[in-house]
């Protein structure tokens, strides 16, 4: 019977996962139903418990593979270096890159994505990109997150966060640079390559 | 018949002599008593230093004496500050410094810090290159803060900053962690300033307690809090060290600077309950363990001369001849400090115990010269002349014997080369020769005015025959033969079991303040109050001994004029030069641009809680337990925070005002003083740039530099001792310092110890050789020595006592005493053939026994000693007394009984002993 029940909480989140957002939906509803998303995974009763994290996970990072642009962020966490590139070499740093960020960014939101409240705030938008601000709430405590997003042919597809005043896209950027400018830029594939065999 | 005949009126003229002589003689003997008592107490003195005892090194001596009279003889007391806290302990000292210098007089100098105003342009310099290293990688993680804060001096954006830097260490370390080349890399952010303010902040809203920078959690105490630095804390922090130099004139003046420093203290320390405090050094060890010794010595003078009566009173049942014996040995005692005071001048920490030597060795005579009249007077008849006679002829030549021997036990030791030994030697050779007439002349005398002894006897009554002891017939004298000869080849074996500990702090009374803290810093710390001292004669010489010096393994550090300059200069100034541009670039400005708010403190920092909270929950690696540390630490300040920031009550704010204008006037002053390093770190310090108490311990008028170097080991033992000193000389072979004494000192003392007991027994054969004319008496009477040293021995071996330097001493006692009790039995057996016949006659084995009762007892007294170098000394010649005296008893009569029977068919009639035959011939040339 518990078993079964497993099995319909699973199915549950996949199927919401299946429904794409539409450009005709505001930035916020776009970033409200994302997290939404998330937290029901979190907070779904079937998927709960240290058994379940790897199925939790899974989850997760579905939804995070579908809601970001991971070619331009690839590509801004390079900066010119990137235009340097063969095509290939382009493919398979994206590709590495894509892989890599959702491991982590899944890992982020099974860290702190748990019992807390989101607050929206405003939304700006500017030439097809939005940025929706808003905040996660525990307790007396609240966190300020904005998300920055582009209008693409399926939807609006994010491209960076910025938690409580860091961008993760800045991040790459500047880590990425600092092992290129000391090393090489295939050092910095070679190590991204190497945590990926280890993340798998 | 004619020989008989001549005796008799040897006697009655020695008789007549004294009987007319006596009270003159006794009168003259109390005089010059009280007169040697007067002369001592108006001249005698006492000298505690160790170099007082060696002389055989004197270019040494003369090298410490020009180095303290160009230096100055400072840091005699060191008192030592438990550093439980270290505010504590500093407010301690200047407490102490300002009770002290109410007594210039006694105490004209004390040292307990560098002022560090003078140098604080220089304090970066001053750093070791791990510190400077540490707040260069402060600084340039920091730099972002700093300049933060710079722009808007406001809490709120201390904190914001601090909070950006957290998300962005944990945005980093998840995003693109696995880009770092160190796996053990930090997943946090340091906590540490975070941690240090939040704790201030919470106190000032809390208590409005005083405030205390928290800046000292990235800077160097050097930087963040001056009051604190340029005292003398051990290196691992636990001890703060006070010198104290007093004013030095002998052992008198030392103690009672010693009794004021003491007095000090402990008025002070009733301000700081619960500080612990001590006074070592070593002038404090010195007079420690001298006023420890005088007093049990003192004590157990008293004690040896009252049990010594005592056992005298219950064997002879006679308080009359107890007390006159008593009067002797008082007598004779005074004469010797007289005589001593005279020839030597003073005592020292070894000629301090002579007079309860003496009393062991000299009471003896007394007891065999009335053991003598008690067995003529057959047990308690009225004496008579013709007794008198009988004691002063039969037990004179004994006496003599035995008190020769003595003189020749203890006379090498004049001549070791020791001054502490040859000075206790020549002390104890003038006593006894002064005992020789005392027992001879001054006793006889008060015997017959005592005893009566009328010269007119009725009718000469023939000798009573003497009775043997407890009746022993000895009809198997094999026995103890064999036992003595087991006990003899067990005491060879023990012999090299038996350690010597030259160790003189294992002498001292343990529970002796000035000891418990010495081994406390032998212990916990790499300092000692005793170092080895090096004269560099310039400035180009000194750091190349300096350097040499550290390079040994035997030494912890080396302390100079140069240890007050900063080292590696150069590479400083490099590193320095890599944070400069952060320093001179921000300026603070000395005031908050606008106060922030409880509530706005509150949101920040619940962002910050946010994060930790979830930084906490992860799984850290023991490698990481710091960081956890922080962490719990940092959880814990914020959640005691958050309702005193979020409900706020009306003095908050205030509160809230006064610590951030606190913060970054600090803040500001910190930032000035780094500008000002970092302005001067071009021209670095120099020597006359020091403080002059520094310059004056460490450069003389004359120009040359001293050089302290302190042990790595603890050179109270030996063999620490022995290298160190070696190593030391190996740089410079003028090296001094108590050490190197102390290495003198021990060397010595074993060597001369050695070397006098070898040529006292030489000495004491040849004596005896000259008195009997017979090797094989000679050899005879040196039985109880070899049985009962053996004994000695084993029983050393068995019980664990080593020799140590205090209970050396006892060496000539037992050579002087085992040969006492074999010539006293051997002269008698000799003389007289009553005597032989019954092998040890009762009378003879009284004496002997109760010779090493008393000696038992008057060396056992000095048990009563806390001190354990005196305590040996007692319980070592009280079982040496005893083992010699069992040797007496027994293997001697045992042997002799074995002679008896060839001797009885090989001679009729017994030659006269040596000194028998030359008073004869005396008395017979001025006979009428």
């Amino acid at each position: 019977m518990r078993k079964l029940a497993v099995i319909l909480g699973a199915a549950a989140a996949v199927l919401m996962l299946w429904g794409t957002p539409a450009i005709s939906d505001s930035p916020t509803a776009y970033v409200k139903s994302i997290l939404d998303q998330a937290l029901t995974i979190q907070n779904n009763p079937a998927l709960a418990g240290p058994a379940h994290e790897k199925e939790r996970a899974r989850a997760v990072r579905e939804l995070i593979r579908r809601s970001f642009d991971f070619d331009r962020m690839a590509r801004t966490s390079l900066g010119p270096v990137y235009g340097r590139l063969g095509p290939g070499q382009q493919r398979e740093f994206t590709d590495t890159f894509s892989y890599l960020f959702q491991d982590s960014y899944t890992r982020l939101v099974l860290n702190f994505l748990k019992q807390e409240t989101v607050k929206y705030f405003k939304e700006s938008r500017n030439r097809g990109e939005a940025r929706v601000n808003t905040s996660l709430v525990r307790s007396n405590e609240t966190i300020p997150v904005d998300y920055l997003m582009r209008a693409a042919p399926q939807g609006w597809l994010l491209y960076d966060v910025i938690v409580d005043g860091v961008s993760i896209l800045d991040n790459y950027q500047s880590q990425f640079a600092q092992v290129i400018r000391s090393q090489s830029f295939d050092s910095l594939l070679n190590k991204m390559k190497t945590q990926r065999r280890a993340v798998q | 018949m004619s020989n008989q005949g001549g005796t008799n009126r040897t006697d009655q003229a020695l008789y007549q002599w004294l009987r007319r002589l006596a009270w003159p003689i006794i009168i003259f003997s109390i005089l010059t008593a009280a007169l040697s008592v007067f002369y001592t107490v108006r001249h005698l003195t006492m000298r505690t230093s160790r170099s007082e005892l060696v002389a055989g090194d004197q270019r040494l001596i003369k090298l410490s004496e020009e180095i303290d009279k160009e230096f100055g003889s400072r840091d005699n007391f060191v008192v030592v500050v438990e550093n439980g806290q270290p505010g504590r302990a500093t407010a301690f000292a200047e407490a102490l410094a300002r009770e002290l210098r109410q007594y210039p007089k006694q105490i004209p100098e004390i040292f307990y810090r560098v002022d560090p105003k003078n140098l604080k342009q220089w304090a970066l310099l001053y750093l070791d290159t791990a510190e400077l290293g540490l707040l260069r990688t402060n600084l340039l993680e920091r730099r972002r803060e700093f300049t933060a804060l710079a722009a808007e001096p406001r809490l709120a954006g201390f904190f914001q900053v601090v909070n950006e830097e957290i998300t962005r260490t944990m945005i980093g370390e998840l995003f693109t962690g696995y880009l770092e080349d160190k796996p053990d890399r930090e997943k946090l952010p340091d906590l540490s300033l975070l941690n240090a303010t939040l704790k201030q902040l919470y106190l000032q809203l809390q208590d409005g307690v005083p405030y205390q920078s928290p800046l000292k959690a990235i800077l160097p105490g050097e930087l963040s809090d001056l009051s604190q630095e340029g005292y003398f804390f051990t290196d691992n922090n636990k001890y703060l060290l006070f010198l104290v130099t007093s004013q030095e004139d002998g052992y008198s003046t030392s103690e009672e600077s010693l009794r004021l420093l003491r007095g000090a203290v402990s008025r002070v320390k009733a301000s700081f309950p619960g500080l612990q405090v001590g006074v070592t050094g070593p002038a404090a060890l010195e007079d420690d363990e001298m006023s420890s010794a005088m007093a049990d010595v003192n004590l157990a003078s008293w004690i040896s001369l009252v049990a010594q009566m005592l056992l005298i009173v219950l064997f002879f049942r006679s308080l009359k001849r107890t007390l006159v014996q008593g009067l002797v040995l008082v007598i004779g005692l005074c004469w010797t400090f007289g005589v001593a005071t005279l020839v030597v001048g003073h005592l020292n920490l070894l000629s301090i115990v002579f007079a309860p030597l003496m009393l062991g060795i000299t009471v003896d005579f007394g007891i065999h010269w009335y053991c003598r009249l008690e067995e003529e007077t057959a047990g308690g008849k009225q004496c008579r002349a013709e007794d008198f006679h009988r004691t002063a002829r039969g037990a004179s030549p004994g006496i003599l014997y035995a008190a020769l021997a003595a003189v020749v036990s203890v006379l090498p030791l004049v001549f070791t080369g020791f001054k502490g030994l040859a000075e206790l030697g020549l002390i104890i050779t003038l006593g006894i020769l002064l005992y020789i007439f005392a027992s001879l002349v001054l006793l006889p005398a008060l015997a017959l005015v005592t005893e009566k002894c009328p010269p007119e006897p009725v009718e000469v009554e023939p000798p009573s025959r003497p009775e043997p002891f407890l009746s022993i017939h000895w009809r198997r004298p094999g026995v103890p033969m064999a036992i003595g000869l087991l006990v003899v080849a067990i005491g060879v074996v023990s012999l090299f079991h038996v350690p010597f500990d030259l160790n003189p702090l294992n002498l001292q009374n343990q529970a002796t303040e000035s000891v418990v803290y010495e081994l406390k810093l032998i212990k916990d710390s790499r300092y000692s109050t005793s170092y080895g001292t090096i004269i560099a004669c310039d400035l180009g010489d000194l750091p190349v001994k300096a350097e040499a010096l550290k390079k040994l393994d035997t030494v912890s550090h080396v302390e100079s004029i140069l240890s007050f300059l900063p080292t590696h200069v150069e590479a400083k100034q490099e590193m320095l030069q890599d944070f400069t541009p952060i320093i001179t670039g921000i300026n603070f400005p000395g005031t908050v641009t606008h106060p922030s708010s409880p509530l706005e403190l509150a949101g920040i920092l619940g962002r910050v809680r946010f994060k930790l909270a979830q930084a906490a929950e992860a799984h850290w690696k023991p490698e990481n337990k710091p960081t956890q540390e922080q962490l719990d630490e940092a959880n814990s300040l914020l959640a005691r925070l958050a309702p005193l920031l979020n409900s706020p009550t009306p003095g908050t704010a205030a509160r809230l005002a006064v610590f951030e204008g606190q913060f970054f006037a600090d803040l500001k002053e910190k930032w000035d003083l780094l500008q000002a390093n970092v302005r001067a770190m071009g021209a670095p310090p120099g020597i006359a740039d020091l403080p002059r108490d520094v310059r004056e311990r460490f450069i003389s008028p004359q120009g040359n530099y001293l050089i302290r170097v302190f042990p790595s080991q603890d050179i109270w033992n030996t063999a620490p001792l022995t290298k160190f000193v070696q190593d030391l000389r190996t740089i410079d072979p003028d090296v001094v310092g108590d050490p190197v004494l102390l290495y003198v000192f021990t060397l010595a003392f074993r060597d001369a110890c050695l070397w006098a007991a070898g040529v006292a027994l030489l000495g004491i054969a040849l004596l005896l050789w000259f008195l009997l004319r017979s090797l094989k008496l000679t050899l005879l009477a040196m039985i109880p020595l070899w049985v009962g040293t053996a004994l000695t021995l084993s029983l050393m071996w068995l019980l664990g006592i080593p020799f140590n330097q205090a209970n050396v001493l006892f060496l000539p006692l037992i050579l002087g005493e085992g040969i006492e009790y074999g010539i006293i039995i051997l002269v008698r057996w000799q003389m007289e053939e009553s005597a032989r016949a019954i092998t040890l006659p009762a009378g003879t084995a009284k004496g002997v026994l109760l010779a090493a009762l008393t000696t038992a007892v008057g060396f056992g007294s000095l048990m009563i000693s806390g001190h354990r170098g005196t305590f040996s000394l007692g319980l070592l010649s009280t079982v040496g007394s005893l083992s010699v005296l069992l040797a007496a008893l027994s293997v001697l009569p045992a042997l002799l009984r074995l002679l008896a029977g060839t001797q009885a068919e090989s001679r009729t009639e017994p030659p006269p002993v040596g000194w028998k035959r030359w008073v004869e011939q005396l008395v017979k040339k001025g006979a009428p």
